[in-house]
């Protein structure tokens, strides 16, 4: 051996330990006293409430009334008092116990249980219920229920707008718990959820919502904001979850963006359960521990969380790789951008990470999972007072422009919104599938349902096949949930979903 | 797996001694499949070398309605890949429906171990692609599901795998119009962005416990 190349070598060793030595010391921490204010916090949904707000409301608004009113008691049906209903009418449910699926397909209706000395009315799906409350009329309120053991839903929007959900307690509902799909305008506040394979509360193709001062626990994901704009998550009690927050972009579902996204004061605490997802559906890949994660969601503003506990990450931003390389879609971008992180309170996170994160730790000569990682690498991010985390991969973010979202008190809009229907190019087919079939079906990737796609393969030119098998479906698949039967729909509307699906190209 | 299911056929087969269907299939099709020894091996095995599938994993059921495919013209006719179109023939040396059965019973009571492995590919994104897009037919563990039409894939040879992959993707099968499982397949078979897919998705399918 040549011992002037082993000297060479060590020098070049002992260059390269200095060398790290130095890029790894931390910068000094600077110390800073802002002068002058900072900017007003201004995003589009901000303006967009601001223009129609001229006097301070707050969630103010109610569902329309006409004085009707129509009282269910125990061994009575709620779905014949809907039956009998008229738009305006207030259903007032006792205490008891209904074993049924109530379906409102009617607008301004408001579904609304009698609490006795802390006796409910328990909507109760003895484990071979799917649903408990659909709507898809607008302004629908549903409050005070009870609901528990049901497959499917507990609470689920199917396109209506302003609706008001709250003051539940839901136990151990299946797959999602309150789920407005395709919804504009609404508020999900003051709900207790525990025991959902999927989303407590999912926020699915949905603007303007508010979800505010929920208790969510014992679920895969906690809250989770998919495909929607101009959500507020605030004050939430979010804990022994999988997941705590989520706000992500899906593949193929047709609404392509995520963005505008406020989640702030909330409660993220020891997100360390077990995943107990369907294996191989989207959020069966989420790492336990995860106190939040970004996926792909655009302008998320983080503020004033206290975020702790969470075994494996505080918070996650990153692109679609962390749940499919295989499923694409060209219309969404993979990535999150303009991440916003103002002061949130961490403590103790990544004190034992997932398998997976501590895979992804090790390639960074890591062992505890810090309190903000970003997979990405964005350059576009901002942060304040960054020297009091423990980060990954914000090397590239700048200083916030503001310092707080405190005048944006409410992401919904004081007025109701005209009818999704309503819409130009919305027909009935569209709507059905946006607001229904996109609950479980994405084009290009696997939900709780097969793909489009895979539907589209099997029933080719056949949408009377799709209809009849969506009224009356039969479990086929051992690894999928059997699909719940969509009769409530009226034939021509399941027919018009049909032919949208099979002429669906993304 | 596959053993144990072998010895639950038998132990059927013992049982169920009063149901002649089954065994007597089994005993008649012994002697149809002479024909298929020369290409398929004794215990239809495969053989590589002259582009001949194993054939003792699938579900009767499946190799029936192959059988008939390549007897009625629907599979390896015009347009078919070579190997396809020297199997319609043989196919249809099978004179009537219960030959079929008869051949397809006792292809499946036959046994043998897995091809070794000849395809490299990604098996983290071929099994990506799998849960994607293929695994809601073929199930989870590519066992098969008979309600959809969907054959096993576990313990098929890869290098088989990759060809009929293919073969659908160009149009060699699943495009005639009376074949309505092969175009669902060819359907999904399109979906797949490129041969290096096709490659990782055989790739994880081979790895797939047996």
């Amino acid at each position: 051996m040549n011992k002037i190349a082993v000297l060479a070598g060590a020098v070049v060793l002992l260059a390269g330990g200095y060398y790290l030595g130095t890029a790894n010391r931390p910068e000094p921490t600077v110390i800073k006293v802002p002068s002058t204010p900072k900017a007003e916090f201004v995003s589009e949904g901000s303006s967009e409430v601001a223009a129609v707000s001229s006097t301070v409301s707050v969630r103010a608004w109610e569902t329309p009334t006409s004085g009707e009113l129509i009282v269910v008691k125990d061994g009575e049906s709620i779905q014949e008092a809907v039956a009998a209903a008229q738009p305006g009418a207030v259903i007032k449910v006792m205490p008891g116990t209904y074993k049924e699926t109530v379906y409102i397909d009617k607008d301004n209706i408001t579904l609304s249980g009698v609490i006795e000395e802390g006796r409910y009315p328990v909507l109760e799906g003895e484990g071979v219920r799917n649903d408990a409350v659909l709507y898809s009329g607008n302004g629908v309120t549903v409050e005070n229920l009870y609901i528990t053991r049901y497959k499917g839903n507990a609470i689920m929007g199917q396109a209506g707008n302003n609706y008001i959900i709250r003051n539940n307690i839901i136990v151990d509902t299946g797959v999602y718990g309150i789920f407005p799909q395709l919804g504009k305008n609404g508020i999900v506040a003051h709900n207790i959820i525990s025991g959902i394979e999927d989303a407590a509360i999912y926020v699915g193709m949905s603007d303007n919502v508010d979800v505010v001062y929920n208790q969510v626990f014992d679920s895969v994901a906690g809250i989770e904001i998919e495909n929607s704009r101009a959500a507020l998550v605030e004050g939430n009690y979010v804990y022994d979850n999988t997941g705590g927050i989520l706000a992500f972009i899906t593949p193929g579902l047709p609404i392509k963006t995520c963005g505008d996204v406020i989640i702030r004061n909330n409660f993220v605490v020891n997100n360390n359960h077990e995943n107990f997802a369907i294996p191989g559906s989207l959020v069966s890949n989420i790492p336990p521990g995860t106190g939040m994660l970004i996926m792909a969601c655009d302008d998320v503003v983080l503020e004033q969380n206290i975020i702790t506990g969470n075994d494996s990450v505080g918070v996650l931003f990153t692109d679609f790789s962390l749940v499919t390389n295989a499923a694409r879609d060209p219309d969404a971008d993979p990535y999150p951008n303009r991440p916003k992180i103002l002061n949130n309170i961490m403590q103790d996170n990544g004190n034992n990470p997932a398998p997976m994160v501590r895979a992804f730790l090790a390639t960074q000569l890591e062992t505890q999972g810090p309190d903000f990682v970003d997979t990405v690498g964005m350059d576009d991010g901002c942060i304040s007072h960054p020297e009091r985390f423990r980060t990954l991969g914000l090397d590239k973010y700048g200083e916030c422009e503001f310092s707080s979202t405190s005048n944006v008190l409410s992401y919904t809009l004081p007025e109701p919104v005209p009818p999704r229907k309503d819409e130009p190019n919305m027909d009935k087919g569209k709507l059905a599938y946006y607001g229904v079939c996109a609950g479980c079906h994405a084009y290009s990737s696997r939900m709780i349902g097969p793909p489009t796609q895979i539907i589209q393969a099997l029933y080719m030119d056949n949408p009377e096949g799709i209809a009849a098998y969506a009224a009356n479906p039969v479990k086929k698949r051992d690894d999928y949930p059997q699909m719940p039967p969509q009769a409530h729909l009226d034939e021509e509307t399941r027919l018009a979903a049909a032919r949208f699906m099979l002429d669906l190209k993304k | 797996m596959k053993n144990c299911m072998k010895t639950a056929l038998v132990l059927a087969g013992l049982v169920t001694a009063a149901l002649p269907g089954f065994a007597q299939e089994v005993e008649a099709g012994k002697g149809l499949f002479t024909t298929c020894v020369a290409c398929h091996g004794e215990n239809a095995e495969g053989n590589k070398a002259l582009n001949a599938p194993r054939l003792n994993h699938l579900e009767p059921v499946y190799i029936a309605a192959q059988l008939d495919k390549f007897r009625g013209g629907i599979r390896g006719g015009d347009g078919a890949s070579a190997s396809a179109r020297q199997m319609a023939p043989m196919a249809a040396v099978l004179a009537d429906e219960q030959a079929v059965q008869d051949v397809a019973a006792y292809i499946a009571s036959l046994d043998s171990e897995p091809s070794a492995a000849t395809i490299e590919g990604d098996t983290v994104m071929g099994a990506d692609y799998y849960n994607q897009f293929c695994g809601a037919c073929h199930g989870a563990a590519a066992q098969g599901n008979l309600s959809l039409n969907s054959p096993r894939l576990a313990g098929g040879d890869d290098w088989y795998l990759e060809a009929q992959l293919l073969a659908f993707r160009a149009g060699q099968r699943g495009a005639d119009p009376r074949d309505t499982t092969g175009r669902q397949m060819r359907a999904m078979a399109v979906i797949l962005p490129d041969e290096q897919a096709v490659k990782d998705v055989v790739a994880f399918l081979h790895g797939l416990e047996q």
